[in-house]
């Protein structure tokens, strides 16, 4: 399986998860929005300090999340940093990072153009 | 491991309404900072209804004007959005400032802060941290000096000044009502002094009309509750001489075969059933450890929906604290956690639980087979691939719970 081969935003997951609950599952993913926020600041924070495992761990977190609300272009990323962080392979953390920057813009765009939905930030 | 993300939060305690986003984002990075309960609402049509089902106590406007904070705050007081005590704080520019502290005055906001330039992070944290403390505190300020204010446009001063009214309405009510609460309990201790009764005689007073009606009650209870006990067992003991008698005929003929014996056996088992079938089940109590809120959400929210009582922690050392004191019949936990993993938190339940076995399911990804695998040494009772559906995740508690 490839990054492409990947739903953006695939709701079906959080429907199995939490039931057709269309307001629940809109904030759910605006909280994801947030949340990821906060985090990919983390994660290039701690790049531009070379603490590179840390990356290992706030990747697995907001991969917990990410898979939750069925970003799955974005946590098949967020996995494959939580590996390069591992590895300590910097140079493939920073195009992770980037990637994975562009997946969350994705799922942004996503919810933006569900005219239901009015996302907010942190 | 990092800290959690506190933005997702759908209980807050400080809410800020915004206009644009990229005004806010200083301001509202270091509100999430200092506070847990904390969300930031953009302005719409929506907004009076979102601000009436959360009921922040602190709560922060930060339009892109003086006077839009005004009128919507003015608007939420109006229209009974806002009909309880809160503390309230205007966000403004620095250009702004002499308008937003002639509204402080006025008693339209509680506090008001420059965002725009940032300079004070510490006094906003401040200015929020007071807001959370103060119920309510209506003091005037006395130096009010209309000359040491810049020039402030005719109009706005007029919607300053109405605005102030429609404040000092709402606060008004709120005297009222708390004065309204006060006072049957006010008119019981003015009555007990009036008639001049002496404690003792208080206390049989009190004797009389709430204790004894309460212990005759608990005595009625306590009766009907052993009438029927004793009933149960001697329906049980009938069906035991019944059985008996049977065995009794039975033997004088033959011995009794296998057969014979397993069905009065079955018999008086389901006797037994029946009785124990009597008690109230309770609600199973759940403990969910996840460090992401946001699945941790989710997964209070399933078992929530089913019945059970949930409680959650966002790390192992919080779990243990919980731990120790409730009765928990599962524990739902996830590996990776910040302060104590799963791994170790296991073997600290352990201990905690004083030797009785408690349950447990991890919460993992599947690329941690081995550490399940150690994991599962420590005494596991099942697993939940994270997300996994709703079916998956009742499953494998059920399996453990029943």
């Amino acid at each position: 399986m490839t990054e492409k081969q990947l739903q953006i935003l695939n709701r079906n997951v959080m429907i199995e998860l939490i039931g057709n609950e269309p307001d629940m599952i809109r904030q759910f993913e605006i909280d994801f929005l947030k949340q990821a926020k906060v985090s990919l600041r983390n994660i290039v924070t701690m790049y531009n300090d070379s603490r590179i495992l840390e990356i290992k761990e706030e990747a697995h977190f907001l991969k917990t999340s990410a898979k939750a609300v069925g970003a799955e272009q974005t946590s098949y990323l967020l996995q494959a940093l939580e590996q390069s962080g591992l590895d300590q392979d910097k140079a493939k953390c920073k195009d992770l990072i980037l990637r994975v920057k562009e997946a969350l813009q994705r799922v942004h765009g996503v919810i933006v153009n569900d005219k239901t939905i009015s996302p907010s930030m942190p | 491991m990092t800290k959690q993300s506190h933005l997702a939060c759908r209980n807050p305690k400080v809410i800020m309404i915004y206009e644009n986003e990229e005004d806010v984002l200083g301001a509202a990075s270091i509100i999430a900072d200092q506070v847990e309960e904390y969300r930031t609402i953009l302005v719409n049509v929506e907004i009076g209804d979102k601000v009436k089902n959360l009921k922040p106590s602190v709560i922060l406007f930060a339009l892109t004007t003086v006077q839009k904070s005004i009128e919507l705050y003015t608007k939420l007081i109006s229209d009974k959005f806002l009909d309880y005590p809160h503390y309230s704080i205007l966000l403004c520019k620095n250009r702004e400032s002499a308008t937003a502290f002639r509204c402080c005055i006025k008693d339209i906001f509680d506090n008001y802060f420059v965002y725009q330039p940032l300079y004070e992070k510490f006094r906003l944290k401040m200015i929020v941290h007071s807001g959370l403390l103060i119920s309510q505190a209506t003091s005037h300020y006395a130096g009010l000096h209309e000359e040491q204010l810049e020039n402030i446009g005719q109009e706005l001063v007029s919607l300053i000044d109405k605005s102030s009214e429609c404040k000092q309405s709402l606060l008004g009510s709120i005297a009222i009502c708390k004065k309204s609460l006060k006072e049957p309990q006010n008119l019981v201790v003015d009555k007990e002094l009036d008639t001049n009764l002496s404690s003792k005689k208080l206390m049989e007073n009190i004797n009389k009309t709430h204790v004894e009606p309460l212990l005759a009650e608990l005595e009625d209870n306590i009766k009907s509750s052993l009438d029927s006990m004793i009933q149960q067992l001697l329906s049980k003991q009938v069906g035991i001489e019944v059985l008996e008698a049977k065995l009794a005929d039975l033997s004088r003929v033959l011995p009794p075969d296998r057969q014979t014996v397993s069905e009065a056996l079955s018999e008086s088992s389901m006797l037994t059933s029946k009785i124990e079938h009597v008690e109230i089940q309770k609600p199973k109590k759940i403990l969910v450890v996840e460090d992401n809120q946001i699945y941790r959400d989710m997964l209070v929210r399933v078992l929530a929906k089913e019945n059970f009582l949930v409680d959650e922690a966002e790390d192992g050392l919080n779990a243990l604290q919980k731990i120790r004191s409730n009765q928990y019949a599962l524990v739902l936990m996830d590996l990776f956690m910040p302060n104590l993993d799963g791994i170790n938190t296991t073997i600290q339940i352990k201990s905690v639980s004083g030797g009785k076995e408690l349950p447990i399911i991890a919460l993992t990804g599947n690329k941690n087979k081995e550490l399940i695998k150690t994991w599962a040494e420590q005494g596991l009772k099942g697993y939940i691939l994270k997300p996994s559906t709703r079916n998956e995740i009742l499953e494998a508690v059920n399996k453990v719970i029943n």
